[in-house]
């Protein structure tokens, strides 16, 4: 069963969890209905025992026992059924299966032994006390007894048949005819209920009592005739033969046939015979009636004392089975009931500890395992719930600090976090751009063990260790201090990069490291403080410069032809060398003056295509060792720029290029490259571009980053003032100035120079 | 024909003579039967317990595309049973069974000894299996003739201890065809 997900399928695996309780439930109840039914019918049969209704027990026993057979034998396929499915489960290791065949075993084996120990008890107990009804005493009493009643009824009946033949006296002189009368007092005599009188021919001569009435009474067969010539009399007990009659004493009698002895002994004479019945006395006869039936009973019950016993122990031994069965089954579902709290709640733990903690199924019995379910379920759900509102915290923090990721890598300061050894926790990627070095890949390593940063994990080492061990007394909470990185005595020729890094204290006693790049701002700042110094030293050279000039001239002037030969040629050799260098020094501080005090830019709407072709006239192939290739974008739009200061700027790249290409070809053979400049009108960044391009050395990677300063050359013989004049008239036009080397395949082919102008607002709109 | 019971000498238990009767109102059937009762039931009868027999007989027709039909069947019911007191023999023959409560209104006959008692057991005389009108003429029958010593009125335990022992059963039967012709006589 795959655990439900959402609160809703929750609830419905709850109620089905309740609907299969009240399934169980209602298995139980009609099982144990089954069982009752059955000890019902169980306990019946030991009723009509107890009660010894044995017609009632005898006539019901065979269905009786059929129907017990029956229900035992249902017990028995539901318990093997359940036993297969316990066996399957267990043997599947589905989960609990052990503790339900744990729980049913004992239950069943608290059932079975008392049952066994009453059932060997009570198998004694029959057997024994069946046999005890038996006994050879009993029996000769009763044989006895019979006898007895036997002996009493024919010694009576003997007696009444000697009274009869000596009463058959009175009849021996009587004719035929006369006999009623004496018949009568016979039948007085005797206390008979009927006389009847035969002849030979068995038919009746006379009859008193009864008989008289019936037209053909019970004639007496020849055999019995027979007997009664040769004894004289006989006596037969009749009335006896349907002793299950109440009415057998009232009608026992005895038939009594004497012979009557003729006084004249002819053979010619004809015997005959009477015939008295008297009644017996029923007080006897119901006395040996009761012994007759007695000793027949016993006579039976003795034959059949093996089926009675088998009848017993059958009974016995079904309810053994019935009631073990029984209790069985029922164990196994208790056991269920028992077991089934315990195993959700060892579902849901399991559940819990593998990570779900959706609803959990809670049964609402009343007792303590179902309260322990449900505060089970309560606290998967309180702990679901706080673990939904970590999820949640934790979801704004990785959210804030996916923003802070996202700032701080698009700092352009460096950031890197060190913890208290100096190890490098993080860092950012503009601490890779300004210390020229992958400090990701060293992430876990110490500042120093970077190339090229020893000194400065050092130095930052050093001052983190002092501001830690000062801030308790000054209460500052960073350090501030510039360092120069990469930075060597050569000065301005290097790779130098200025910084300024600034440390704080961390929670977790971390230490962050915040560091700038102020190298342009260095540059800057250097840049005004040559231009001012330039423009002061110009002003105090060019001063004396002129009365130099002057006073020179005028030697030359009133010296001249007044000096031989001779020294007139060193003279003139010495004044014009004066002058010369007077020029010289003057255009030098010209240039610097120019430099310093750059007049302002007057802007006007101006054709950069003209201006450039205007230009290029004074690089002619005539006049020039380096060819210049124009290329010009006819759409560029006018801009606007001071004509008089662009073209210082198109002459000074122009030099400078040639210059360059110049110097990277000297001494080689190979045709000299033209130098490139073009102009480009981008429509997406609506700029006008001037780009010139060489294919000379390139710049150093030093020179690059500082090429705009003044007095940062490439050249064995400049100022180093072009690129500063270029720079410093860009900045006035608000252009853009690029400068980067051309490579192809990684190597530095030449170097180019781009200025990108906004078009003059009234010709751009 | 009666035949003498010895004892201690066991004759197997048989129909010896078996014959059927065509009258004017039915079929009959007269039988002599051969069997000792079986020690046990002798000793129980000695003992007053009365004993009961059955006596069945099954007409059937035959049918050659079906199995036989069962035209007529009879059962007569027989008690016997001993009286110590009077040390008399009672046969009661009954159409139906007989009931616990008494015999009701049933042929009675009484014997002075054992052996006349059995003899008028085993002689079965004129004994009217069929009406006349449920005998086709043309057709062959079988008769189907048992005799038994009826246990299932015994009392239960009796039943239950004699289930299956050879003390206590008694069974003779036999089969006669009733052939057309004998009916065209």
């Amino acid at each position: 069963m795959s655990p439900p997900e959402s609160s809703q399928t929750g609830a419905s695996a709850s109620a089905h969890a309740a609907a299969r309780q009240s399934r169980a439930v209602r298995w139980a109840v009609g099982v144990g209905a089954a069982i009752m039914s059955a000890i019902g019918m169980v306990l019946l049969f030991l009723l009509t025992l107890a009660t010894n209704n044995r017609a009632l027990y005898e006539r019901n026993y065979a269905w009786l026992f059929g129907v017990n057979v029956l229900v035992a034998v249902l017990l028995l396929a539901v318990l093997v059924w359940v036993a297969v499915r316990l066996g399957m489960r267990l043997r599947k290791g589905r989960f609990g299966s052990r503790l339900l065949v744990k729980l049913a075993a004992i239950f069943a084996l608290v059932g079975l032994m008392p049952g066994l120990l009453i059932y060997v008890v009570s198998y004694q107990f029959v057997t024994r006390s069946i046999e005890s009804w038996f006994d050879v005493k009993v029996e000769g009493a009763l044989s006895a007894g019979v006898n007895l009643a036997r002996v009493s009824l024919d010694s009576l009946a003997a007696d009444m048949a000697s009274k009869a033949r000596n009463a058959s006296a009175q009849v021996a002189q009587v004719p035929d005819a006369a006999a009623g009368l004496v018949l009568e007092r016979i039948r007085d005599q005797l206390g008979a209920t009927d006389v009847v009188l035969w002849n030979a021919a068995g038919q009746a001569v006379a009859s008193a009592g009864q008989s008289r009435f019936s037209l053909n009474p019970d004639r007496p067969g020849v055999a019995l005739l027979r007997t009664v010539r040769q004894q004289r009399a006989t006596a037969q007990i009749e009335g006896l033969d349907d002793i299950s009659d109440p009415a057998a004493a009232q009608n026992a009698r005895v038939k009594v046939l004497a012979l009557v002895s003729s006084p004249s002994v002819g053979l010619l004479v004809e015997p005959r015979y009477l015939q008295a019945t008297l009644p017996l006395p029923p007080a006897l006869v119901a006395n040996a009636i009761a012994v007759q039936e007695a000793n027949r009973e016993y006579q039976e019950r003795a034959l059949a004392r093996g089926g009675l016993r088998r009848m017993y122990v059958g009974t016995l031994t079904l309810s053994l089975f019935l009631a073990v069965f029984g209790a069985v089954l029922l164990a196994v579902l208790l056991g269920n009931q028992l077991a089934r709290p315990l195993l959700v709640l060892a579902e849901g733990v399991r559940e819990v500890a593998a990570g779900n903690l959706s609803p959990k199924a809670a049964l609402q019995g009343k007792d303590e395992l179902g309260g322990l379910t449900r505060s089970f379920a309560l606290m998967t759900q309180q702990l679901s719930d706080a673990r939904h509102a970590v999820e949640q915290s934790m979801g704004e923090v990785d959210a804030a600090r996916a923003n802070l990721q996202t700032i701080l890598d698009n700092l352009t300061a460096g950031v890197i976090v060190l913890d208290a050894q100096g190890l490098i926790r993080s860092s950012n990627p503009g601490a890779t751009r300004i210390l020229r070095a992958p400090m990701a890949a060293y992430e876990g390593r110490p500042l120093s063990e970077v190339p090229g940063l020893a000194e400065f994990a050092a130095s930052v080492q050093g001052h983190f260790d002092a501001f830690l061990g000062d801030h308790e007394r000054h209460g500052l909470d960073h350090w501030q201090q510039p360092f120069e990185l990469h930075a060597s005595s050569g000065g301005v020729g290097q790779h130098a990069t200025s910084l300024v890094a600034r440390g704080a204290e961390l929670p977790d006693s971390a230490r962050l490291l915040v560091f700038d790049d102020i190298s342009e701002i260095v540059s800057a700042q250097r840049a005004q403080a040559w231009g001012e110094v330039a423009r002061r030293l110009a002003h105090e050279i060019k001063n004396p410069l002129t009365p130099i000039q002057l006073s020179a001239e005028r030697l030359e002037m009133k010296l001249s032809g007044k000096l031989p030969g001779p020294e007139q040629a060193i003279l003139a050799k010495s004044v014009k060398t004066i002058v010369d260098q007077v020029d010289a020094m003057k255009r030098l501080v010209n240039e610097f003056r120019d430099y310093a005090r750059l007049p302002a830019a007057e802007l006007h709407a101006l054709d950069l295509n003209a201006l450039v072709a205007d230009v290029l006239h004074l690089y002619g192939e005539e006049n020039a060792a380096v060819r210049v290739e124009a290329e010009l974008d006819p759409r560029c739009p006018s801009i606007a720029g001071d004509a008089q200061q662009l073209r210082q700027v198109v002459h000074n790249l122009l030099q400078n290029a040639q210059d360059a290409t110049e110097q990277a070809r000297a001494g080689t053979s190979e045709p000299v490259p033209p130098v490139r400049i073009s102009t480009r009108w981008s429509e997406s960044s609506r700029r006008v571009r001037l780009t010139v391009s060489d294919s000379g050395g390139g710049f150093p990677a030093h020179i690059l980053q500082r090429a705009f300063e003044p007095y940062v050359t490439t050249k064995p013989r400049g100022t180093g003032l072009g690129l500063a004049v270029v720079k410093k008239i860009a900045d006035e036009h608000g252009a853009r100035i690029d400068l980067s080397n051309r490579t192809e395949d990684g190597v530095v082919r030449g170097a180019q120079v781009s200025l990108s102008f906004a078009p003059e607002p009234a010709v751009a709109s | 024909m009666v035949q003498p019971a010895i004892a201690g000498q066991p004759v197997d238990p048989e129909v010896g003579e078996l014959r059927l009767d065509r009258a004017e109102d039915g079929l009959y059937l007269s039988a002599t039967l051969q069997f000792v009762l079986p020690e046990l039931a002798e000793d129980a009868l000695y003992k007053g317990i009365p004993m009961f027999f059955v006596a069945e007989a099954q007409v059937l027709r035959d049918r050659w595309y079906w199995s036989d039909r069962q035209v007529a069947e009879t059962t007569r019911y027989l008690r016997l049973s001993y009286q110590p007191l009077t040390r008399r023999w009672r046969l009661n023959i009954s159409p139906v069974p007989f009931t616990n409560s008494g015999l009701g209104v049933v042929l009675g006959q009484n014997f002075d000894s054992y052996a006349d008692a059995l003899s008028a057991i085993q002689r079965i005389s004129r004994w009217k299996i069929a009406e006349r009108d449920v005998i086709e003429s043309d057709a062959v029958h079988t008769v189907n003739f048992r005799f038994r010593l009826d246990m299932s009125q015994l009392p239960r335990p009796f039943q239950i201890g004699a289930v299956g022992r050879s003390g206590w059963n008694l069974l003779v039967s036999r089969s006669q065809r009733l052939a057309a012709e004998t009916v065209a006589k």
